[in-house]
């Protein structure tokens, strides 16, 4: 049986879809497993396991009210094998060390973080991918000219202070939707305040002619090493995994590793470049969608989670 | 010759930790080298204990003086320090230059300045990105820059900003609290970021045809020192395989010296114009710098990769080895002839109060033993809770006393100040090992603390003060909890109602302390159920458990002759033995004197009693209670054998019961709740058990005095049992002594330079009522509204913020 568990408390968590998304592909992969998406509450609750059990702890384990070393624990005790799949390297690089000791793998989820853990042997870099849920083919592009959800880190607020200025100098017309809580709305008057579903989201992705695609830029504790993110987060591959064509603009180039620059997403340098491109797009529709397209081909390809969850089963082996 | 490396970096914390990385990575590889310990400062003490390596290598230079890293060099035959901050940070690191046999210095100018013995040693690259090189042609960029914005920095980037417009360039530029109002003044054009990581770095570098190198003239002290060394960078991105234009004002002659040239390896400027001139030929013939790129990757994979510097520093380390500087190799296996030190944390001691528990027990091992010498941490409650620690040695003179001016209080997890004590206590006594008899009054980092030095801990359960602040785990309503696991919510409501503290209390408590559990030794119990109720709701994987019953303090000898004078025949005299309180079941005892008023049985209540107990009783008007007063320990009351059923109605699971065994060994029966040790220890072949309910209590000792025939067996099998069999200080002795076996005893000299924010614990919160880290969270958030607010408001408090942190914020959103 394969337990997918989360690390923190669902009415804390909005990511708390992706633990589901993590089992579906651990059905994928696997149709006869035994596969359980459960809350933290819930695990308290599991008294018994079946022989050769997987318990897989998913998210931040930044939080203390879970208790996250100890739930390892209880699931050892129950005869369970372990592993963590951290969400939240670097950002919260310094809590990590809590699971060091108390699974038997950890998973990260960015590469910059992998290489900080004091005993690599029990540490895999994972980056997390797209549920297979979002993967039916963009068909039209009748949406926004551009698209970004999220929430207003310093960078996503330097970034889209000056695409407004450009775009204000440049006189474009582009439509824009910029999706989030928090936005100032004396600044950014047409944000909208407010979190979308994934589903929701998904949809977005594949009717906006461009969608912005920008890192975080928040540490909760990671003055340790002050390690700076290298693996993209989750929305560009569920936004490549919706057939979105994107426009990321990173500081990095890790980012390349998972889709090709100009055929699965365009890679900018600059929010003037950002803004150059979406009024390139405008006017030639069919790029948008190829992009797109090509982005999709290589999620199902290459980041669903059906193909992590296949690393987690061989790496799980092989211990 | 091979030579063994401790390798560690200074600074606990360290943006260089990928320097240290590839460092290690080469000195492993070099093949005189046969090992290398890297430590993490976390546990560098633990790590090395009982080891010698021939060099200690310490990495960095900040905190050099660092209790870890003093100790260690007792732990390497000669110590290198390598500093790496060089000229920045020369005055301080000439502070700790001495505690190093040899110093390093990343500039050539600060390793003059560090006497005999110092070199230059420039960083350099990582060579296992020397053997691929990207063509020119396949490059994405054709320039780019990454670093901190300096001012001058930023003056120069602010000049080539139109040329840097033609070409296609990744420029990342870092800002911190030092250059963000030079910025401001300066008009910086730039968009700023919070910099990449190294990897990142090298794959831009890759990337890029030309990498840009410009001096940082500027210092947050207010000096404006320059390195006259290329910087790390220089050497990453040449072995990268970018060409480099440098700003050679300052580092041009280094550059010479170590073998770069001007126009073959790099290409120089002194000014802007000059940097526009060779930025001007990039644009129109990039090809011409590709030459300089592969030579530049070449002499570094030739000279200046880190294997290099380790060959480097191979050939110090044996040279100093063959000039007999070598200090004699410690004995590492110390014989432990003499006897073993131990440091004992105590809650109570009897002479500041004799409640009959631990400060007992503690006090028959400190006189009875003969291979330990014991000194005692003690906390002195009689000033109130937290206000006075002392060390005390064996034969209980006052070393040291210590006044905190805020008393410590027991919702904290750690305290500056007690721990500082603590080591002081450490330096004072160099324990071999310590025993934790109690942590009550203490903060519970102390053991942790002890295990970070290499000082191993054995710890006690007297009660279930490691699993609740309410050890005997009465919850609010006075009765026992029975609490399953650590994250039982009924916690968190007791928590709540006992002392009005926030949700998830006790459980980040638990947490905290199942690290004590885990690291522990040794763990020392009573009885085994007092084990399994710890392990269960702290949730923790327990260390070996040894069960050492209390010693028997009383004269056991004469109590045996008592016994064996007076067989029962009828149940007249009930027995209440030891400390009449109300978690002793003192409020159980009133309703079966009630229940008995009318009964032929008198109630004799031997030791100290509740004074609220006794306008109880006179209100009830009870002849047949007697109350013979408190009685010494170790001297059993006379009249006790003279009882024929003694009653133990604790309503928490004890966790042994010392006055079970004064009864036991007196010859009267025990009637006992079937609950903790006491329960586990009363069997039905010496006593009864009965469910936690006084009438069950009563019913049976009606039974009893209707028919005293089951209590005549039982006391006749319990005459058989008693055993004046008494291990104590013994197996305390055995488990203490293996401890100190196992670990080198540690160097505790020179502890004021430990900070305890080293350690893996720290990120926890100071207090375990409050997730107080998340203030210092919010303070580092510097995005959109939020952040105006918490700076404005200063402290927030964490309740609801977490709430809202969460779902706005944090929000794990990408």
């Amino acid at each position: 049986m394969i337990l997918v568990i989360g690390t923190s408390a669902d009415n804390l968590n909005s990511n708390s879809h992706i633990r589901q998304y993590i089992s579906e592909g651990f059905r994928e992969l696997s149709p006869d497993a035994s596969v359980v998406s459960m809350s933290s509450e819930d695990f308290v609750g599991v008294k018994t396991l079946p022989h050769k059990s997987l318990c897989l702890f998913v998210g931040s384990v930044v939080e203390l009210k879970f208790g996250v070393e100890i739930q390892l624990e209880r699931a050892r005790r129950l005869g369970s094998r372990t592993a963590v799949w951290l969400h939240d390297d670097p950002y919260e690089f310094d809590a990590s060390m809590r699971v060091l000791e108390g699974a038997d793998v950890i998973f990260t989820n960015d590469k910059a973080a992998l290489y900080h853990y004091p005993d690599r042997s029990r540490v895999v870099h994972l980056p997390l991918a797209s549920s297979s849920r979002f993967l039916s083919p963009p068909i039209s592009r009748t949406g926004a000219d551009y698209l970004f959800a999220g929430v207003p880190f310093r960078n996503r607020l330097r970034f889209f202070t000056e695409f407004s200025e450009v775009m204000s100098q440049r006189k474009a017309s582009l439509k824009g939707m910029l999706i989030g809580p928090s936005w100032e709305l004396s600044v950014f008057p047409d944000a909208i305040d407010r979190r979308l579903s994934p589903t929701a989201l998904s949809n977005l992705y594949k009717f906006c002619l461009s969608t912005i695609y920008l890192g975080r830029e928040l540490d909760l504790c990671n003055s340790r090493y002050m390690i700076r993110a290298s693996t993209p987060g989750p929305r560009l591959f569920e936004c490549a995994g919706a057939g979105g064509c994107q426009i990321a603009m990173t500081p990095g180039l890790e980012i390349t590793e998972y889709l090709e620059p100009s055929e699965e997403m365009f890679l900018v340098e600059s929010a003037e470049e950002a803004v150059e491109l979406a009024i390139e797009l405008k006017k030639n529709i069919r790029r948008s969608l190829s992009v797109g397209r090509n982005a999709q081909a290589r999620v199902k390809s290459e980041h669903l989670y059906r193909h992590r969850a296949k690393t987690i089963l061989t790496t799980m082996n092989s211990i | 010759m091979s030579l063994t490396f401790t390798v560690i970096e200074s600074a606990f914390a360290t943006s260089n930790h990928y320097l240290a990385v590839s460092l290690v990575r080469a000195l492993r590889a070099n093949p005189n080298v046969s090992e290398v310990i890297f430590c993490d400062m976390q546990d560098a003490l633990f790590a090395t204990r009982n080891k010698m390596t021939d060099v200690l290598l310490v990495f960095g230079g900040e905190q050099a003086d660092g209790h870890v890293v003093l100790s260690l060099r007792h732990r390497s035959r000669m110590s290198i320090i390598w500093y790496l901050e060089d000229p920045y940070e020369t005055a301080v690191n000439r502070t700790t230059r001495k505690y190093f046999d040899i110093a390093l210095s990343n500039d050539a100018d600060a390793a003059q300045q560090y006497g005999s013995n110092s070199y230059h040693f420039p960083l350099a690259g990582d060579g296992s990105y020397t053997d691929v090189f990207v063509p020119f042609a396949d490059r994405r960029f054709d320039i780019s820059f990454i670093g901190t914005a300096w001012p001058n920095r930023a003056v120069l980037l602010n000049e080539i900003r139109d040329e840097l417009s033609t070409l296609r360039s990744r420029i990342l530029v870092v800002d911190n609290k030092f250059t963000r109002p030079h910025l401001e003044e300066i008009g910086f054009k730039f968009p700023l970021c919070s910099g990449v990581d190294y990897r990142d770095f090298m794959r831009i570098a890759q990337q890029s045809r030309v990498s840009l190198m410009i001096d940082r003239s500027f210092s947050g002290s207010g000096g404006v020192p320059v390195s006259d060394t290329p910087g790390p960078r220089f050497f990453e991105a040449g072995a990268a395989g970018a060409c480099l234009f440098v700003d050679q004002r300052v580092v041009g002659e280094q550059l010479q010296d170590l073998g770069f040239t001007d126009g073959r390896e790099y290409f120089g400027f002194s000014d802007a114009a000059g940097l526009k001139l060779l930025l001007g030929e990039l644009k129109v013939s990039p090809e011409r710098f590709e030459d300089s790129a592969r030579s530049l990757q070449r002499l570094i994979a030739l000279r200046h990769s880190y294997n290099h510097r380790v060959e480097e520093i191979v050939k110090l380390s044996l040279a100093w080895t063959t000039e007999c500087h070598l200090k004699p190799v410690e004995n590492v296996a110390v014989e432990k002839d003499a006897a073993v030190r131990v440091l004992a944390l105590a809650h109570n001691l009897t002479p500041f109060g004799n409640f009959g528990g631990g400060e007992l027990y503690l006090d028959r091992l400190v006189r009875g033993t003969q291979a330990l010498e014991v000194f005692t941490l003690a906390h002195d409650g009689r000033r109130g809770f937290g206000s006075r620690y002392v060390l005390i040695d064996g034969a209980g003179k006052v070393l040291e006393e210590f006044l905190p001016r805020i008393p410590f209080s027991d919702l904290k997890l750690t305290s500056p100040d007690v721990e500082s004590f603590f080591l002081r206590c450490c330096e004072i006594v160099g324990p071999s090992v310590l025993l934790v008899n109690h942590l009550m009054g203490f903060p519970p980092s102390l053991p942790l603390i002890a295990k970070h030095f290499g000082l191993p801990f054995v710890l006690v359960l007297h009660d279930y003060y490691v699993i609740c602040d309410s050890y005997n785990l009465l919850n609010h309503q006075g009765i026992y909890c029975r609490a399953q696991d650590p994250t039982d919510d009924f916690c968190d409501l007791c928590t709540y109602k006992r002392r009005n503290l926030s949700s998830s209390s006790q459980f980040r408590r638990r947490v905290f302390l199942g690290k004590l559990l885990e690291n522990s030794f040794g763990i020392v119990a009573n009885s085994p159920v007092s084990v399994n109720l710890v392990e269960s709701l702290s949730g923790a994987n327990l260390p070996a458990v040894q069960i050492i019953p209390p010693p028997r303090v009383h004269k056991y000898a004469r109590s045996k002759a008592v016994c064996v004078d007076q067989p029962a025949v009828t149940l007249r005299r009930i027995a209440l033995l030891g400390n009449l309180s109300s978690n002793k079941g003192m409020w159980h005892l009133l309703e079966i004197i009630r229940d008995l008023r009318s009964q032929p049985v008198s109630f004799e209540i031997f030791g100290r009693v509740d004074e609220s107990f006794r306008s109880e009783l006179n209100k009830l008007d009870a002849s047949n209670v007697r109350i013979h007063g408190v009685y010494t320990p170790g001297e059993l009351p006379p009249d006790l054998a003279n009882c024929e059923v003694a009653l133990f109605l604790s309503i928490w699971p004890e966790t042994y019961c010392m006055s079970l065994t004064e009864a036991l060994d007196a010859g009267v029966v025990p009637i006992a709740y079937n609950i903790g040790a006491i329960g586990e220890r009363v069997d039905d072949e010496v006593g009864f058990k009965t469910e936690v309910d006084p009438a069950k209590v009563s019913e049976l000792l009606l039974e009893l005095i209707d028919d005293p025939s089951p209590l005549i067996v039982r006391k006749a099998q319990l005459l058989t049992r008693i055993s004046a069999e008494d291990r104590f200080v013994s197996d305390y002795e055995q488990l203490l002594l293996a401890a100190a076996r196992e670990f080198q005893t540690p160097n505790f000299s020179s502890v004021s330079k430990f900070d305890v924010r080293n350690l893996g614990f720290a990120w926890i919160p100071s207090r375990w009522d409050q997730d107080s880290n998340w203030d210092n969270l919010i303070a580092d958030v510097s995005i959109g509204k939020t952040a105006s607010n918490s700076r404005t408001k200063g402290r927030i408090r964490w309740t609801g913020l977490m709430d809202r942190f969460f779902r706005l914020f944090i929000a794990k959103d990408e």
